[in-house]
Formats: structure tokens, C-alpha cells, sequence
């Protein structure tokens, strides 16, 4: 078990910056995930980790020791790829072996752990077979079983699920998560999946332009996400800008009260998830009341488990997730948005400054 | 369906344009006497064997020149063409196309051309009519088709499975013996086949360098040829393939070898 720091960690690839200055985490025995679009810099955040890239600037520390002077084969950090690269010459049995001998194991213990591993990854009776005789969710449990025989003081998976089929996800999916509750193995997830973030890991971390934008729990990555992009990121639509002032943003809008308010004034962006906002029904008759908009509805779609609303309302378009049992009006209708104060964000970093929103 | 016995026959016509004409290859070492219109030899004998064997023919000697030539060629050939196939197809090289054209050109230029600076530069360097200077001279025409041979097979290697390995806790060596070699095995024996057949076949630049000094299987044969005598020439030729062929075999059985890159980069 390890803790891993990442202290100012930066590495361009000729002049493109792909990790700038990232700082980050794990403690000891977490299931962590680095997640965000591709081109983030997370696969090149979980190489230089492994040691199979050196950094730039920043260090990196196992336990409060740098890594700067320790080679790749002698850190431990053991990575699954995102193709399982078992080696095509060797059988099932060598190639979950294949670290063990680099660690100079005897033979007969090498036998034991390779078959004990091979039985947790169900796999057991599969040591003669070659790499080309296994499917592609066969093959990656092989990888899996090859790293955590030689007990790594930290698991590094390169999203290890993106070339399965869904069901085999879910089956490795699974399999992760009891042999991470079992070995208790420090797991650092890379993906570009939500889904596997927030199955898999104890805390998420997102990554945009090589710079941590996130790190915590995916309940606090939706309610209360630190940025425009990473709002977006998790689906978020709904951004209104205006002037914090006593307690509320003094917005296009109106005047939106906030629940929570951050202490301070000035301007700033505030943000609700769609399923939060609320139709309270047509009429343009109805008596204004605190954070009510009027707006008008351009577009509902059935998304099976939702509708899906969109609105305008003066400048500002609205995107509301209404549940299937509720009321929905039709396209063109006007009426009254309700965006509680309880869901309503103060977004504490605004728009990154250090990278372009799309536009909205 | 009626096509099949048609090209059946075509088949065997093609096989035999093919082969009659070694077929005197065969037949020369071992005839006594074999005059124009007879379609066989007249008097079959054994003087072109008994007179290779013999001490004065120094055949042996030459067998040995070619043998430790051409294999100490291939090894050195292999040794140099690896890294620099690799580098020529993995590492992006700012000027890779050019490299490429300038590993190559010593097979577009003939060998021979450069024979004679070749000649100047290893008299001064005493490397003249020694066995050493004649295996340097036999790397020029060797190490374009090494290096481009190997360059394509790690066109298509991906360098992952190193890293994998690496991550596991595999140093350096075991990297290479457990890893790469494994991978690249196939295209390893076809570049060390190419290698070992043209140093085998060099004529003029050992004759060239080796000033008559250094002896090799293909100058006599040049002489026998010279001299008119078929069967020893045809005779001396059959001990020259020998050799090649074993080489051929032993290429074609490593690059067999299960679940390696072959030179197209393939995996078997």
C-alpha cells in the first residue's frame, strides 16, 4: 500500500503542454479515478507515474520518497494497458509469471501464485492456453492477473475496460472492485467514462488541458463541480451569469436566491443541474415569486427514462429533466421555471482562465 | 472444371522450363565425359570430385573463408542493423526519409564502385588482403537490406510490450531476450539470411580487397568457370549451394516461430 503525490508535476510533448503543473493525491489503498476527455493528459499523467516518462518539472513521491531516480522496473507501479499485450510467444502460465521472475521468485512459488491468481480471475485450467486462443475479455483478465501477482505497491489501469464489449464491462467492472477490496491494492483508474469512474472509484479526479480542474466525489462533481468545464463535462447546461450580492446573483434571470452563498461579491456564474429545475405549469398569469423564470418552451424530447426540456427565457436557454409521470407541456408554450435555491451553484473558479469554454 | 487438367499440364510445363536448365547442373559432376549433341553424358566418372577433395584444390581452405565470412558478416550485419532499424522506424526522425535513402544507397550504388577508394583507404590502414579487411568491405553491400529489412519489421512493433514488461519489473536484458528478440525473431533470421546469401556471393569486392590473398568458394568457381571445366565448375557450384540452402532452412524455421512479427509484420 502507497500513497502517491504528484507535486507541480509538468511534461509537454514537443511545445504542447500535456501535464502543467498537476498536483494530486491518492492515499494509500484508494481506488482513484483520472478522468476527462481524451487529450487531457491523464494517459501521459499514468506514465509518468509508472516511470515510463520522465517529468519535466515536479516531482513525483511514493510514500513521501521521490521517484525522480528510480527506474520504471523498480517502482512497482505495474500498469495494465488499454490492449492486454500479453506476450504472444509465452502461454497464459509464463505470462502471468513474467514478473515474478523479473523478481527472481522461485519456480515452485511462481506455480502456486500464478494458478492462486489465475483461479481469482477465473480463469483456473487456462495455464497451457496461448494469448491468440483467449477473447478479448479472457485476455484482459490475464493482464490483470500478470500485474497483481507480483503484489505492486500501486495498480495503474490505462482504461483497461474501453475495448470490451458492455457486458464484459460490467463483469470487469466487477472483478476490479473485489480484487481491489481483497488486496487492497492502491489502484489509480485512467477513463474517459463516467460510468467507470463512479462504479470504480473512491474519488475522481478530472483532468482538462493537463491540469487538475477536480478532485473528490462524483456527488460533488455534479451538485458543486469547481469550474464551467467540468460542470459540462457531467452534463450540466444551465450557466447564469450575473453579480453576487447578499446572498444571491443578481442575474438575467432576476434575482436568484442561493442556499448556499459564497462569502464575497462581485461577479460570477452560477449553475443547476437539469433534473433540478422544475415546471410548475403554463400561464404567463401566474404571480412572480422568488427564483421563478418565465420562459418559453422550444423543444421537448422523450428520452425513454426522461423528457427533456429546453426553454428560453430572454437570453438565457434552459434545459430542464422532467421524470416521465410529470406534467410536460408542448413547444411554444410559455411558463413558469422553477430553479430552487437548494440546487443552485456558485461556480468558485468561474470559467477556467487558463482555457476556452465552448460556446454555450 | 474442364480448365483443371489444362492447367495441370501448364503447371508441369512451367516446372520443367523452370528446372531443365539446372538439370546439367546435376549431371556435369558427375560425368568423365559429355559431348555436344548427347543428351546425357557419355562417360560418367568421378575425376571433378576426387580432384575437389584433393589438397591442391584448396577448397577446403576457401569453404572456410566463405563460412567465417559470411557468418561473422550476418552477426556484425545484424548486430549494427538493429539499432538502427529500430531508430529508423520508431524514433520520429526530424530527417527519417533522408536517413533512409542514405541507408540505402549502398545498394543502388554497386559495391564494386566503391572498391576502389575502399582498396586505397584499407591499403593505408594495413586492412588490405586480410580476412578483416575483405568482411568489412562485404558489410557495404550487407547492411542496406539488413537495415531496411529490420527497419520494416519495427515499422510494425509496438514498443508497449516493452513498457509492459518493463512496468512488471523486467531490467534492460530480460526486456530485450524475453520480450523483443521473441517479437522480432522472424524478421531477425530473414535479415541474417539476406546478410549471410550476399557475403556468401561476393565475387569482385573480396577479390578486389582480399588482393587474391583472401580465398573464397565463388572466386573458384570463377576460375573453374573460367577454365572451361564444367564439372568442376558444376560440381563446385553443388558444394557452394550446399551451405546456402542450410542457412535458407534454419531462416525459415525460426521465422516460424509462434506468435512473432514477421518481416510484413505479420504475427504468425
Amino acid at each position: 500500500m502507497t500513497r502517491v503525490s504528484l507535486l507541480g508535476v509538468s511534461r509537454r510533448f514537443g511545445r504542447t503542454p500535456a501535464v502543467a503543473g498537476l498536483s494530486l493525491e491518492v492515499e494509500s489503498g484508494e481506488l482513484a479515478a483520472l478522468l476527462g476527455p481524451s487529450g487531457c493528459g491523464k494517459t501521459t499523467t499514468l506514465r509518468l507515474i509508472a516511470g515510463l516518462l520522465k517529468p519535466e518539472q515536479g516531482d513525483i513521491h511514493f510514500d513521501g520518497r521521490s521517484m525522480a531516480a528510480t527506474p520504471a522496473e523498480r517502482r512497482g507501479a505495474v500498469m495494465v494497458f488499454q490492449h492486454p499485450l500479453l506476450f504472444p510467444h509465452l502461454n497464459v502460465h509464463d505470462n502471468v509469471a513474467f514478473g515474478l521472475r523479473a523478481q527472481r521468485v522461485p519456480e515452485v512459488e511462481i506455480r502456486r501464485a500464478v494458478s492462486d491468481m489465475l483461479e481469482r480471475v477465473r480463469l483456473a485450467g487456462f495455464e497451457r492456453r496461448r494469448p491468440r486462443e483467449l477473447s478479448g475479455g479472457q485476455a484482459q483478465r490475464v493482464a490483470l492477473a500478470r500485474a497483481l501477482v507480483t503484489r505492486p505497491r500501486l495498480l495503474l489501469l490505462d482504461e483497461p475496460l474501453s475495448s470490451l464489449d458492455p457486458h464484459l464491462r460490467d463483469e470487469m467492472r466487477a472483478l476490479i472492485r473485489e480484487l481491489h477490496a481483497d488486496l487492497g491494492l492502491t489502484t489509480l483508474l485512467v477513463t474517459h467514462d463516467q460510468q467507470d469512474a463512479a462504479l470504480l472509484a473512491d474519488r475522481i479526479a478530472v483532468l482538462f488541458h493537463g491540469r487538475l480542474a477536480q478532485h473528490g466525489r462524483l456527488r460533488d462533481l455534479f451538485d458543486r463541480p469547481a469550474t464551467v468545464e467540468v460542470a459540462r463535462f457531467f452534463g450540466g447546461v444551465n450557466f447564469m451569469s450575473g453579480t453576487l450580492d447578499d446572498g444571491a446573483l443578481a442575474s438575467q434571470l432576476g434575482r436568484l436566491r442561493l442556499a448556499e452563498p459564497p462569502p464575497g461579491s462581485g461577479p460570477a456564474t452560477a449553475t443547476i443541474r437539469p433534473e433540478a429545475v422544475r415546471w410548475l405549469g403554463a400561464g404567463a398569469a401566474r404571480e412572480h415569486r422568488c427564483n421563478q423564470v418565465l420562459g418559453v418552451v422550444e423543444r421537448v424530447v422523450d428520452l425513454g427514462s426522461f423528457r427533456r426540456l429546453t426553454a428560453r427565457a430572454g437570453a438565457v436557454s434552459i434545459e430542464a429533466h422532467l421524470r416521465p409521470d410529470e406534467a410536460a407541456p408542448v413547444a411554444g408554450q410559455v411558463g413558469v421555471f422553477e430553479l430552487p435555491a437548494e440546487h443552485l451553484w456558485v461556480l468558485p473558479r468561474g470559467t477556467d482562465d487558463n482555457c476556452p469554454t465552448r460556446a454555450a | 472444371m474442364s480448365a483443371t487438367p489444362w492447367r495441370r499440364a501448364a503447371f508441369w510445363v512451367g516446372i520443367a522450363v523452370w528446372a531443365l536448365p539446372f538439370a546439367p547442373l546435376f549431371l556435369w559432376p558427375f560425368a568423365g565425359s559429355w559431348l555436344f549433341p548427347a543428351p546425357l553424358p557419355t562417360v560418367w566418372g568421378d575425376r571433378a570430385w576426387s580432384y575437389l577433395l584433393s589438397p591442391g584444390a584448396r577448397v577446403g581452405p576457401a569453404l572456410l573463408n566463405s563460412l567465417s565470412l559470411a557468418s561473422a558478416v550476418s552477426i556484425v550485419a545484424v548486430l549494427l542493423g538493429l539499432p538502427a532499424g529500430r531508430t529508423l522506424a520508431l524514433a520520429r526522425l526530424r530527417a527519417g526519409g533522408l536517413a533512409y535513402w542514405i541507408f540505402l544507397l549502398p545498394a543502388i550504388v554497386p559495391a564494386q564502385a566503391a572498391a576502389f577508394g575502399l582498396h586505397a583507404t584499407f591499403l593505408r590502414l594495413g586492412l588490405a588482403d586480410q580476412w578483416l579487411g575483405v568482411a568489412l568491405a562485404h558489410l557495404v553491400p550487407v547492411l542496406p537490406y539488413v537495415v531496411i529489412t529490420l527497419a520494416g519489421v519495427f515499422a510494425n512493433y509496438d514498443v508497449s510490450y516493452e513498457q509492459q514488461a518493463q512496468t512488471l519489473g523486467a531490467g534492460g536484458w530480460m526486456r530485450f531476450r524475453w520480450v523483443t528478440l521473441p517479437l522480432i525473431l522472424p524478421g531477425l533470421a530473414v535479415a541474417g539470411l539476406y546478410a549471410f546469401l550476399i557475403s556468401w556471393s561476393q565475387v569482385l569486392l573480396t577479390l578486389l580487397i582480399g588482393g587474391g590473398a583472401v580465398t573464397t568458394l565463388p572466386m573458384l568457381l570463377l576460375a573453374f568457370v573460367n577454365s572451361g571445366d564444367h564439372a568442376l565448375a558444376a560440381a563446385l557450384a553443388l558444394v557452394l549451394l550446399g551451405p546456402a540452402f542450410l542457412v535458407l532452412g534454419l531462416a525459415t524455421r525460426l521465422a516460424r516461430a509462434p506468435g512473432a512479427l514477421g518481416p510484413g509484420g505479420r504475427i504468425a
